[in-house]
């Protein structure tokens, strides 16, 4: 490795082509260009400028020359957890999106850990330096070289999860290793117990009790670490929960020491070599980033344990409507900041793996919720009631329809861990999936020969059971389009009128629903309130936004289909309707009739709304732990409520509202804006 | 300044290049390498314009097209750069760049036209908008620097070659600069999208 400065990467059998191109060159008319059937764009974009400083990552500056690493420098044991807090600050953010090269790969160590091996460590370099009991050789050779061995194994490891194709490359993470180990090929097991060994010769090291805890904690938290991202499928909960609080607790007591930072001519202040990208084999242009400062990135491990521990919760709930509701508290609440690619990663292995859901239980247990968590009763005992009739044309159906479900309900469970744009992207799949469900159930129904009422009642209901899951995806794809900023003022209003009429046919599902009286109750009771609020709120800015539409019918029309074009699928035109149909038509007659209707008030719309949110205080239906977030996120949307009813009060006054009063722009609700001055 | 009006004019040839680059630029933390100008500009350079403050000047504004079937069912144009210079701007300038290259794309039977921007450009996003493009879908983590992106679309409709503008609202001329920002370059094995625009997501 330290003859990385000289080696040209590629070996350096190269030859001079400089003749050869500029006769070829002589052949070519001026401004011609030559490409290949292939040459696209991103061929024509990847390549780059020699000696262009801002392409040529290999150029090196006056400014940036720096002294030749020696990775055998001693260092005193703060310089030491000085590092290892800057390598945990390069891993998180790699988890945060960045690359290897620019975060992990800076840490000098990683490329020279032949070097600090003890077995090889020379008697002419142990003499180099004057012996210090300050700054003993094992602080490197053994500290330092088993904490960046289980850093590296750690990325490998978190690395085999993300690339399991659950999350982007390029999207969510960085995959690229430019060619760099980490060490995949050595077993997690066996730099564990080289962690142990640091751990025990700290133990007896002749070190200040100080420093040795320090050392310790550092040791113990990046080991514990390298534990959890080791856990493999199915994930024990308890080991989980109980690797997670461990590392909570080292967290928490090293956050509270204080650490002298290394001077400006320490060793240490030259281990991290932030261009070190020049030295590797990149594909992509490296951008220099600032590392965040260290509270920061353990912020950033705080989430991460929090994941996990989240993770071994849900593990606790076997209930699709728990992790519904967990998976869209994360993506609804602005608070809540979207997990690392890895935990989503991770998330959706456990919801599917290897022919397990939730790491344990078979598929058709998908089937079980979709009844149990609906009309409340087994899957068996809404069979013997709807008594399909023994036809191999039904019981075709019948399997089907069990197929899809356990299908969708688990793409729907790992969607909630997919990033917010490829989320809201999925749902436009999963509304017509749904929706050829409801056409299976539909087909069922001259099937099903029930012999009383209750099984006729469940009959009857089948259908609006995949009907709300397609209104739900529907829902959330406008949801999401205005959490994502992706409708302009034009479109608003649009957007909330369609989303009214998508709410209004889910709660006449839930209103049939509701005949059951089941253990689903309190939650059906609870979607039904806020669904409520949600459409009359939805009304209320459809009908405050209606004057800002002065785009031309047409392309107004041209944009709306566009825009719904999940909705006009060409598939749907071989199934039932899927009501509500998003008919432009309806949108100018349906506003004009709310607002010459001169009882309606949007003020107290939102008066109403803040009522019936207000109303689910001290319910929990199936939210389990997510209770108090929920409760939480209810709150946040009853004070958008008290906010907006500062709104006109009667229909006739809409006209003269001041639209400009609506703040969008850095508003507090993802879904509604603020009401300014 | 001048206050005589803007001169707009096609792409006439490599000479354009330098000017072109200089415009777009300045405005990039990453510069485009030659190469993607020239991918462009010689494949499409009636679909490039250029704005001057007169015939002797320098040239202030600049758009930079192409034009292709996507997936081989529809006729795509897409805006690769649009710039224009920041003691120009505030006068029409983008805005009418947009609209010529859009003509001689309706006159090519363009049936959608799209582009990527920053999220957080609001001055790109209200020209688009107020020329009919909608904000279609967000794409995560779409630059380099980690920012999301918008993909805009303007929809066009058949037989619409013949009008002027069909969507004929003056646009505000956006006080920050109009780009778009280098996506994120990977290694090029066959891809199993459309490898002609710079983002298939």
């Amino acid at each position: 490795m330290y003859d990385m400065d000289v080696d040209l990467p590629g070996g350096s059998d190269f030859e001079d082509v400089t003749k050869l191109f500029a006769a070829a060159a002589n052949d070519m008319d001026p401004e011609a260009l030559l490409m290949t059937d292939t040459f696209s764009l991103l061929d024509a974009m990847s390549a780059f400028e020699i000696g262009e400083p801002r392409m040529d990552s290999g150029m090196v500056t006056e400014s940036q020359q720096r002294p030749p690493f020696d990775p055998l420098a001693p260092m005193l044991p703060q310089e030491i957890c000085w590092i290892l807090d800057r390598a945990f600050a390069c891993e998180m953010e790699w988890h945060a999106g960045a690359s290897l090269t620019q975060t992990v790969h800076t840490l000098l160590y990683v490329h020279y850990l032949d070097d600090l091996n003890p077995d090889f460590i020379t008697g002419h370099q142990r003499y180099l330096y004057p012996p210090d009991p300050r700054r003993p050789l094992e602080l490197l050779s053994v500290v330092m070289r088993a904490s960046v061995m289980a850093l590296l194994k750690s990325c490998d490891l978190a690395w085999r999860e993300l690339s399991k194709g659950k999350v982007h490359d390029v999207e969510d993470w960085l995959g690229e290793k430019s060619e760099v180990s980490l060490l995949e090929g050595i077993s997690a097991d066996f730099v564990l117990r080289k962690v142990d060994d640091a751990l025990t010769w700290l133990q007896y090291s002749n070190l200040s009790a100080q420093d040795v805890q320090l050392l310790h904690d550092r040791l113990l938290l990046r080991k514990t670490v390298m534990q959890l991202l080791k856990l493999t499928l199915p994930l024990s909960k308890k080991e989980l929960r109980r690797l997670s609080i461990d590392a909570r607790v080292l967290l928490q007591r090293i956050r509270s020491q204080s650490l002298t930072q290394p001077t400006p001519d320490s060793p240490a202040a030259f281990v991290f070599d932030p261009h070190i990208s020049r030295r590797l084999a990149c594909f992509m242009p490296v951008r220099i980033i600032d590392l965040p400062p260290q509270e920061q990135a353990w912020d950033h491990l705080s989430r991460l344990l929090d994941g996990w521990e989240e993770l071994s919760h849900l593990l606790d709930n076997p209930c699709v409507s728990t992790w519904e509701i967990a998976g869209c508290l994360r993506i609804w609440s602005p608070r809540h900041e979207i997990h690392p690619a890895y935990l989503r990663s991770l998330s959706q292995s456990v919801v599917y793996d290897r022919g397990n859901v939730m790491g344990r239980l078979p598929p058709m247990w998908s089937v079980e919720c979709f009844f149990q968590e609906s009309v409340g009763c087994s899957y068996e005992a809404f069979l013997s009631k709807i008594c399909i009739r023994n036809d191999s044309s039904a019981l075709w159906l019948k399997k089907e329809i069990e197929n899809r479900i356990c299908k969708y309900t688990a793409a729907d469970l790992r969607a909630n861990s997919y990033n917010p744009p490829r989320r809201r992207r999925y749902f436009m799949k999963a509304s017509l999936q749904w929706h050829e469900v409801f056409d299976l159930f539909l087909q069922l129904i001259p099937y099903c020969e029930p012999f009383d009422s209750e099984g006729q009642a469940l009959v009857d209901v089948m259908p609006s059971i995949a009907t709300m899951r397609r209104l739900a995806a529907s829902r959330e794809i406008i949801l999401s389009g205005l959490q994502q900023d992706l409708y302009a003022r034009e479109e608003v209003t649009i957007a909330y009128w369609y989303l009214s009429r998508i709410l209004d046919a889910h709660l006449e599902c839930i209103d049939q629903i509701l005949n059951f009286d089941t253990q689903a109750r309190e939650e059906m009771k609870i979607q039904l309130n806020f669904l409520t609020a949600l459409q009359v709120m939805s009304m209320a800015m459809c009908a405050i936004t209606y004057k800002q539409c002065t785009l031309p019918y047409q392309r107004t029309a041209l944009n709306f289909v566009r825009r719904h074009k999940w909705a006009f699928k060409p598939e749907y035109e071989d199934l039932a309707p899927a009501l509500p149909l998003p008919d432009l038509r309806r949108f100018v007659p349906e506003v004009e009739e709310m607002l010459s209707n001169g009882q309606y008030s949007p003020a107290q719309s939102f008066a109403l709304a803040e009522d019936m949110l207000d109303s689910l205080e001290g319910l929990e239906g199936f939210a389990s732990i997510w209770a108090e977030d929920r409760r939480a996120f209810f709150q946040g949307l009853a004070r958008i409520c008290i906010q907006l009813q500062a709104l006109p009060a009667s229909s006739a006054d809409v006209a003269g509202f001041d639209l400009r009063r609506l703040k969008w722009v850095d508003r507090t609700h993802p879904w509604f804006p603020d009401l300014g001055v | 300044m001048s206050s005589s009006p803007i001169v707009y004019r096609q792409y006439t040839g490599e000479s354009d290049l330098r000017h072109i680059m200089s415009l777009v630029q300045h405005e990039l933390s990453e510069p485009y390498v030659i190469y993607t100008y020239r991918y462009f500009l010689r494949q499409w350079p009636h679909l490039s314009f250029l704005a001057y403050p007169d015939e002797n000047s320098d040239p202030v504004g600049v758009i930079v097209c192409k034009q292709s079937m996507h997936r081989e069912t529809r006729n795509r144009g897409y805006i690769a750069m649009l710039s224009v210079h920041r003691d120009w701007r505030k006068r029409g300038i983008a805005s009418t760049l947009v609209r010529r290259s859009l003509a001689i794309m309706k006159q090519h039977g363009v049936e959608e036209v799209v582009l990527e921007t920053e999220f957080d450009n609001s001055a790109a996003l209200s020209l688009y908008e107020s020329l009919g493009f909608i904000r279609e879908k967000r794409l995560f983590r779409f630059y380099l620097n980690g920012k999301d992106a918008f993909r805009l679309v303007l929809v066009v409709p058949p037989g619409s070659e013949d009008q002027q503008d069909d969507i004929g609202i003056p646009s505000p001329i956006p006080p920050r600069p109009l780009f778009l920002a280098p996506p994120r370059m990977v290694p090029i094995p066959p891809l199993p999208y459309d490898a002609d625009e710079a983002s298939a997501r």
